[in-house]
């Protein structure tokens, strides 16, 4: 029987042209061999076979904890096969240092019912703790032997050799960002994955000819549709790198873009100011990147600084203006959404930052006016073709374009729902519309984003996203860079909400922490005008952060609202 | 060669104020400060501090040493590396 949804376009695809390049991993030191269509659906089958014979079951549940290009993608294109839902995980970088994901680990088992659990070699020690708390799922310790086409164990319950998953069935699973404890599971549907993935090729303009390189990792929805998914579904070679490899040397990406030829990546913006600070000169010896047709930014708020830049740091390398692109998306749209055109530089606005913040409809500004804070907001493009953009007002009214709102998106390409949670999958949803849970306004049909919608305080009138405060902090010594959270505190007495700031500090005596303290408060007063209600300062670790390194500032609002937190210092 | 282990020190807690902890006051930083585990580095500055390190000295970093038990003091990195400079 022919397999349906994604899985069938792919295995098509390696029918058409058995011997077209497919896919590349990198080793550290730049290495790497292009594997044929062929030859990576063999290998997935071998894997697949390995899965069956362990105990995923078509429907059942593959959980992936990797961070491993190699193991991230073989495993998911095998649990595919197998008729199966792949969900990845990001293990701790850093081996010993304080992490949630125990917790996550067992709240997603308990909820998923995953038939096997794939954890790394280094978190060996969760697999008799997984194993008799989760006594469902079979917890396999490294995935060396399931590639090799090895079962981690004999089952019973294999499986008979059936694949053929309707378009209306979940194919894929996938954590948000999980602002408010722990995260949800997004459902995505074969048909709307594939609607997604035609669509994006459409809105970036994917070319037959293309060719990407990724080191975005794929338990990330970046790395795994918007590079892996989308390149499998539509035949354009993919090359990986390994994350950790790119983060130790920027410059293994930028090498990489010339030795692969590859014309299309992408990366959040901290990659891009991580290439273009650290990447040295000895280190681009011979590179060119005239070829390069796309740098995409998305994923986290597009610093113009940060473009320009890149820009200065590769342009005389040939890489052209054009190419840097911006996108935004997330896990309810299916990866991205909007893209900024092909054939032209990106946009940039400078409005007025307080006149955002009182929601006047919002104007770009001229450069050079006087008396203005001003803040540019860097255009993500318009929606790909098919797919429509709206931004509402509180009232759930559409606003007109220049006003700033949520932002919502109605697509075929969009998620199914919330896996086990009905209300929050109908609260996802207006009409046919889908909450992204962003904030933004739209010009000329592109879409300029401004923040998270669901963390914006409300102070007096106006409003502020956290992450405006991320450099004034930064730059207070004793602080922890971008370990902080700041929410809004309902004040009935002034009819309005106090600013309330938790703040995570370096190791330091406790008589310094006064002095820290007025700094910070000197900081944000000069920096935004704004009297902080509350300063807390915390020990280290003590504001964790979402696996993709979010801020949990409703989560944190939660506990200090119910009296659950405790400071290192209480700043008077 | 041999390599004397309070130079490889002074090398380490150059390579750490000279790029993730270029603000830092460097009289905080002791041989023994902990780094991770005292919340000077989080997971990309590690990986950064590491890619520092591997360029500077010349080694090579595995995989079960991505951990406090090696990173999480300038006085066990610089252990960590005398060991591979032999």
């Amino acid at each position: 029987m022919g397999a349906g949804g994604v899985v069938g376009r792919i295995l098509g695809l390696a029918e058409a042209d058995p011997g077209r390049r497919c896919i590349a991993f990198l080793d550290a030191e730049g290495a790497f061999e292009w594997i044929d269509r062929q030859s990576f659906v063999a290998r997935a089958r071998l894997a697949e076979g390995a899965l069956r014979r362990t105990g995923l079951r078509p429907d059942g549940v593959l959980l992936l904890v990797s961070v491993d290009p190699r193991e991230c993608a073989t495993l998911v294109l095998a649990a595919l096969l197998v008729g199966a839902r792949p969900l990845l995980l990001a293990p701790p970088s850093i081996q010993g240092v304080q992490s949630s994901l125990t917790a996550v680990l067992h709240s997603v088992l308990e909820r998923t019912r995953a038939d096997v659990t794939v954890v790394p070699p280094n978190l060996h020690h969760l697999a008799a703790e997984l194993a008799s708390t989760c006594p469902g799922t079979r917890v396999v310790v490294g995935a060396d032997r399931l590639l090799a086409g090895e079962a981690a164990e004999s089952t019973e319950r294999a499986s008979p050799e059936l694949v053929s998953p309707l378009d209306t069935s979940i194919g894929l699973l996938q954590l948000t960002s999980g602002t408010t404890g722990f995260p949800r599971i997004a459902t995505w549907r074969h048909d709307a994955l594939l609607a997604a993935l035609d669509g994006m090729a459409a809105g970036m303009g994917l070319r037959e000819d293309d060719v990407y390189l990724n080191w975005t990792p794929l338990y990330h929805d970046m790395g795994l549709v918007n590079n892996f998914l989308l390149c499998q579904a539509r035949g354009v070679p993919l090359s990986l790198l390994s994350p950790l490899d790119v983060v130790k040397r920027p410059a293994h990406w930028i090498r990489a873009l010339a030795t692969t030829q590859a014309t299309t990546t992408w990366s959040p913006n901290f990659g891009l100011a991580l290439a273009a600070d650290r990447v040295q000169e000895a280190e681009l010896d011979g590179v060119r990147l005239d070829h390069v047709r796309g740098v995409w930014n998305a994923a986290e708020r597009v610093h113009l600084s940060t473009m320009e830049r890149f820009w200065a740091r590769f342009g005389p390398l040939g890489l052209a203006r054009e190419a840097l692109r911006t996108n935004f998306g997330c896990v309810e749209t299916i990866g991205g959404v909007t893209f900024s055109a092909a054939r032209a530089s990106f946009r940039a606005e400078r409005v007025d930052l307080a006149q955002l913040q009182e929601g006047a409809p919002v104007r770009a500004l001229e450069t050079g006016v006087e008396g203005v804070r001003v803040q540019s907001i860097v255009g993500l493009g318009p929606a790909y073709p098919g797919a429509e953009l709206a931004v509402f007002d509180g009232a759930g009214e559409r606003l007109p374009e220049g006003h700033l709102g949520a932002i919502a998106v109605r697509a075929a390409g969009t998620f199914s729902g919330y896996f086990g949670d009905a209300e929050a999958s109908r609260a996802a949803r207006v009409g046919e519309f889908v909450w992204t849970g962003d904030e933004g306004y739209l010009r000329d049909g592109e879409l300029f984003w401004t923040g998270r919608r669901k963390e914006r305080i409300n102070l007096q009138g106006r409003k502020y996203d956290p992450s405006e405060f991320e450099r004034t902090l930064d730059a207070v010594p004793g602080l922890r860079p971008g370990c902080f959270v700041a929410f809004g505190r309902e004040d009935p007495a002034r009819g309005t909400e106090g600013l309330v700031l938790l703040a995570e500090v370096v190791p330091m005596e406790p008589s310094e922490l006064a002095d820290v303290a007025a700094r910070v408060r000197r900081a944000v007063a000069l920096g935004h005008g704004l009297l902080l209600d509350v300063l807390w300062l915390m020990e280290k670790g003590a504001l964790t952060k979402t696996s993709s390194g979010k801020r949990r500032h409703l989560h944190f609002q939660e506990l200090f609202l119910s009296g659950r937190l405790v400071p290192l210092y209480r700043a008077p | 060669m041999t390599h004397n282990l309070s130079q490889i020190a002074e090398g380490v807690r150059s390579a750490l104020l000279r790029t993730v902890l270029a603000n830092e006051d460097p009289k905080l930083l002791k041989d023994s400060t902990p780094l991770l585990t005292g919340g000077l580095l989080d997971s990309v500055r590690t990986v950064t501090l590491i890619g520092e390190l591997e360029r500077t000295f010349g080694v090579s970093f595995e995989a079960h040493e991505m951990s406090v038990d090696y990173l999480d003091s300038v006085e066990l990195i610089a252990r960590t590396i005398a060991g591979k400079l032999g």
